[in-house]
């Protein structure tokens, strides 16, 4: 054991050869490229030979069937757990792609379900309201100012848009369009007498929320993907003059020119804003007897 | 023949039990590979040129494997685990490379 061991440590190149290469810086690759053989076998060869006994042990020992198990064991393992967590991960991810597509299909059938069945409560409504046109022109008001009723009549349109950069730019940092910008532009127009307001066809409500999610930009719940499009009626020159010179403006300003953030405005004559989704009763009472004599 | 059945037996040992390896060993099972294949290759053609010793393979591998795993680790510590990593492969295959080639210098003759 311990002598091949000690030749080994002791071997140094064999001397008396000049070196035939000029090239000094050379030595490191020749080495490598032609002594890759251990020494070490030619060393305890030239031994056991000295001592009579054949140059080759063979492979008939228990200590090479030892350490070819250690190394067939030590391969199998290397090749399983480097190859094994990818799969996996691979595995997950179509899974959770897949479950994404499901659940994508579910949120168009609801959504068609829920516009089907409130066609029919209006239809309903509209029976049971039949002939009674105070009651009626009151819920018109009151469903139009919640939201519940698409809406068209003279706006305008703001697009937002992150700059365009490079694809090989990995992660997008803050020159992008936040949830932020959106609020405040939407809440710059409701407090200019914007009626009734949508991003990208979804019209906000009172109880609207825009929010950031991880990456994206989440208006009630539902995920967007941009250019955002601000569509509101309202006043179009109020709207217009807090867009240019008001503090809204100021701040849209200040995104393009800060972070390159594509802003344009459009004045129409006639804007549509599409009914809300996501309308629910949340709050009712019994009429007291009063109103029910007034109903009949 | 015996050591293609420690072998076989090693590879179906590993297809069974399917250790768990400890995430810290995870960055030293690669070069580790390299490292034993090393070994194998200069075996082999200890082997075919008639020298082959039992010993001086085992302690190769061992030793191949042992010093890798400390480069590697080394580096890791000081921040270039990547980049000593790769050198320990270039330097591990291009022995595998001229061994393989005397291999096959001894099989073929070419």
């Amino acid at each position: 054991m311990s002598r091949p061991l000690d030749r080994v440590l002791r071997w140094r190149p064999p001397r008396g050869r000049p070196d035939p290469d000029p090239a000094a810086s050379m030595a490191l690759l020749r080495e490598v490229l032609n002594r890759p053989l251990d020494p070490g076998y030619r060393s305890a060869a030239e031994q056991r030979s000295a001592h009579g006994l054949p140059a080759s042990t063979g492979s008939r020992s228990v200590l090479l069937l030892v350490s070819s198990l250690v190394l067939g064991l030590l391969v199998t393992v290397g090749a399983q757990s480097l190859r094994g967590p990818d799969t996996a991960e691979a595995q997950a991810r179509s899974d959770l792609a897949d479950r994404v597509g499901e659940q994508r299909e579910l949120l168009t059938e609801r959504s068609a379900r829920v516009e089907e069945l409130q066609a029919e409560v209006a239809v309903m409504q509209e029976q049971a309201l039949d002939g009674q046109s105070a009651l009626a022109e009151e819920l018109d008001r009151h469903r139009r100012l919640a939201g519940g009723t698409p809406m068209t009549g003279p706006g305008l349109a703001v697009v937002l848009d992150d700059p365009p950069r490079p694809a090989d730019v990995g992660v997008p940092g803050e020159d992008r369009v936040l949830a932020r910008d959106l609020q405040v532009l939407v809440n710059g127009l409701w407090a200019h007498g914007a009626e009734a307001i949508a991003i990208n066809e979804h019209r906000l409500t009172s109880t609207s929320s825009i929010r950031f999610a991880g990456e994206a930009i989440v208006v009630d719940f539902q995920g967007l993907t941009r250019p955002y499009t601000v569509t509101a009626i309202g006043p179009v020159d109020e709207l217009a003059a807090e867009l240019d010179s008001g503090s809204t403006g100021a701040y849209l300003t200040e995104l393009q020119e800060e972070y390159d953030i594509i802003v344009e405005t459009m004045r129409d004559d006639e804007v549509t804003v599409p009914a809300a989704t996501r309308l629910s009763v949340r709050e009712a009472s019994v009429a007291d007897d009063a109103a029910k004599e007034e109903r009949r | 023949m015996i050591p293609l059945l420690g072998l076989l037996a090693g590879v179906m040992l590993g297809l069974l039990v399917q250790p768990d390896v400890p995430a810290w060993l995870a960055p030293y099972l690669p070069i580790a590979v390299i490292a034993a294949l090393d070994a194998v290759f200069g075996g082999v053609r200890a082997a075919l040129e008639g020298i082959f010793n039992d010993r001086v393979f085992t302690i190769s591998f061992l030793s191949n494997v042992l010093v890798a795993a400390l480069i590697v680790f080394l580096g890791n510590q000081l921040g270039v685990g990547s980049q000593l990593t790769t050198g320990v492969v270039v330097v591990l295959g291009l022995r595998i490379f001229s061994n393989v080639a005397a291999i096959r210098r001894h099989l073929l003759g070419a």
